[in-house]
């Protein structure tokens, strides 16, 4: 355990050097686009609507199928998470 | 986020776990909780009114970028120029209206009103410089707010010691709550259409299982004993980094440290992943609406996310940004869930059974807020007042949103020592976790991104660019 931790601040350390050097040198940046990483959530990104209100896609499925997908598999991973979770010591 | 200590039914209770008295209706205009609803509710109304009737805008200020020939030196803002007037004249109008809603709740809190005011003011000078120096042009792309926050409170915690009238402002836990119940209402659930079953499947069935993934590991494999941290690590790692871990945090009530942690890794990782996994897709010819899906599904930050979509091509651009609008959308659902697993499975002892009423009463109200919001915004404004003016709205409320997390991020700094901040390392075990996780999300990513999107099995999507 000793040594995969070691391992592990090893990997962060190096990711901090990386990065700054990154940062450093402005990469990842790409023409027309003034922003970045510091955008963490979809409206901090300026002009947002352009990137998020249009539609791209056609989709077929109706709205009441997709939500009852998606409160199916949140409550089977909630029992799921709450199952391994006692059974596992 | 908070360290006081109670119980409940007599069962002791861990020092790190606040647990909330019985519901009182009163509460709903004494408690934190509620106070932060009704506080964020005010500034959605008042946003609301100036766009629905055209006749005021109720935006809060912000500095424009410096730094560079494009867009001058810092000293524009000091120099009584137009952008200086335009800059100082919003701020203080965001002062106001802030100063207004949160001295207010303290006096309902049956707090020093005065005593308050005067240590907010500084408290905001102090988030004016964090705002000021994160509007640097190469800072505002990288790092933003969070990070300069927190450096500029850790500085002072640390270096100097923070005085004691500044102390009534120091209210970490209300300004996040106040910013996440703004930040319900632009939780749009309807763009869970936007890419359909294919947005759900890059989406949704990813993150619960790399939620439970990281749980399992952090809590039985290696063994941490501060379970609010390994949630909080979990929740940036698989939802989306800096703004699932504030929603997270505040659910769980984890500590101070346990979110600049899982901040400070998640902003580290995410310059890397987002200059690397684009580099990586185009080396090894990954289709570039696959490569899409996969940035969207794993690197944390919306705003990396559209850019290494980019990087990678128009089409993957647009797919990064769709599945990242439905990660967006988790944030509301993983804070209630974390929120209730936490109140009945963790903060219980072993022979306790917790029922529906206790469920209420520990319940972290100001979630009721956010889905609120989330919800009136996604299903009533939307279809009422039309997409535009509802979008018009959320770009008004955005930076009190903004303001309340920078806010409540400078008080992390400066509640925050670096003794304290080691002692949470546990040996490098919450680098681990977060490493395993990430690996972990990445390759069950990339499989359902390649089973869905690369034609071998479903029909490909027909997206417009």
């Amino acid at each position: 355990m000793k040594i995969v931790c070691t391992a592990g601040i090893l990997i962060f350390v190096s990711a901090i050097v990386i990065a700054v050097y990154m940062m450093a040198n402005n990469m990842g940046q790409a023409p027309g686009i003034d922003f970045g990483p510091g955008q963490y959530y979809y409206t901090d990104i300026p002009g947002w609507q352009k990137y998020f209100l249009p539609d791209h896609y056609d989709n077929p499925v109706p709205l009441s199928v997709l939500l009852i997908l998606f409160f199916a598999w949140g409550f089977l991973m909630y029992r799921l998470w709450a199952y391994l979770d006692r059974k596992l010591k | 986020m908070s360290k006081k200590a109670t119980t409940v039914n007599t069962a002791p209770v861990n020092d790190d776990v606040v647990v909330a008295e019985k519901f009182q209706m009163s509460d709903m205009l004494h408690k934190e909780d509620w106070l932060s609803i009704w506080g964020a509710f005010i500034i959605i109304a008042i946003a609301s009114l100036g766009v629905i009737t055209g006749a005021f805008a109720f935006k809060a200020g912000t500095f424009g970028k410096w730094g560079d020939a494009e867009h001058g030196s810092v000293l524009k803002f000091f120099n009584g120029s137009e952008a200086c007037m335009t800059a100082w004249g919003g701020i203080f109008l965001t002062l106001v209206a802030l100063i207004i809603i949160f001295a207010v709740s303290n006096h309902l809190m049956g707090k020093n009103i005065t005593k308050y005011a005067v240590a907010f003011l500084a408290l905001f000078a102090l988030t004016c410089l964090v705002r000021l120096i994160s509007s640097q042009v190469v800072f505002s792309k990288y790092l933003e707010y969070a990070f300069w926050a927190l450096i500029l409170g850790l500085v002072i915690s640390n270096l100097l010691k923070v005085p004691e009238w500044l102390k009534p402002a120091i209210q970490t836990e209300f300004y996040i709550k106040t910013g996440l119940v703004l930040m319900g209402a632009s939780v749009l659930f309807s763009n869970i259409q936007k890419f359909g079953l294919y947005g759900l499947g890059i989406a949704w069935a990813v993150t619960p299982v790399v939620i439970i993934f990281m749980w399992i590991l952090g809590t039985k494999y290696l063994k941490m004993e501060n379970k609010r941290m390994v949630m909080t690590i979990a929740a940036a790692t698989s939802v989306c980094g800096t703004s699932a871990a504030i929603a997270t945090a505040a659910a769980c009530k984890a500590k101070k440290t346990d979110l600049t942690f899982a901040v400070g890794i998640s902003l580290i990782f995410t310059v890397l992943m987002m200059v690397g996994m684009p580099l990586f897709c185009k080396v090894v010819a990954i289709d570039p609406m696959v490569g899409g899906a996969w940035i969207g599904g794993t690197v944390d930050s919306t705003g990396a996310v559209v850019l290494a979509g980019n990087a990678l091509g128009e089409l993957a651009g647009q797919v990064a940004a769709l599945v990242k609008m439905i990660q967006n959308i988790l944030i509301g659902f993983v804070a209630f869930a974390v929120a209730v697993f936490f109140t009945t499975k963790v903060d219980k002892s072993a022979d306790q059974t917790v029922g529906a009423s206790e469920i209420w009463h520990r319940f972290p109200k100001f979630i009721l807020g956010f889905l609120g919001a989330s919800l009136f915004f996604s299903f009533v404004f939307q279809n009422t007042i039309g997409v535009e003016s509802t979008a018009k709205i959320l770009s008004d409320i955005k930076e009190f949103q903004t303001w309340c997390f920078a806010l409540a991020f400078t008080c992390i700094g400066l509640e925050t020592n670096f003794k304290e901040m080691a002692e949470q390392f546990q040996g490098g075990k919450p680098f681990v976790l977060y490493i395993v996780g990430q690996v972990f999300n990445l390759v069950l990513t990339f499989v359902i991104a390649w089973l869905l999107l690369s034609g071998r099995i479903f029909p490909i999507p027909n997206i417009t660019v």
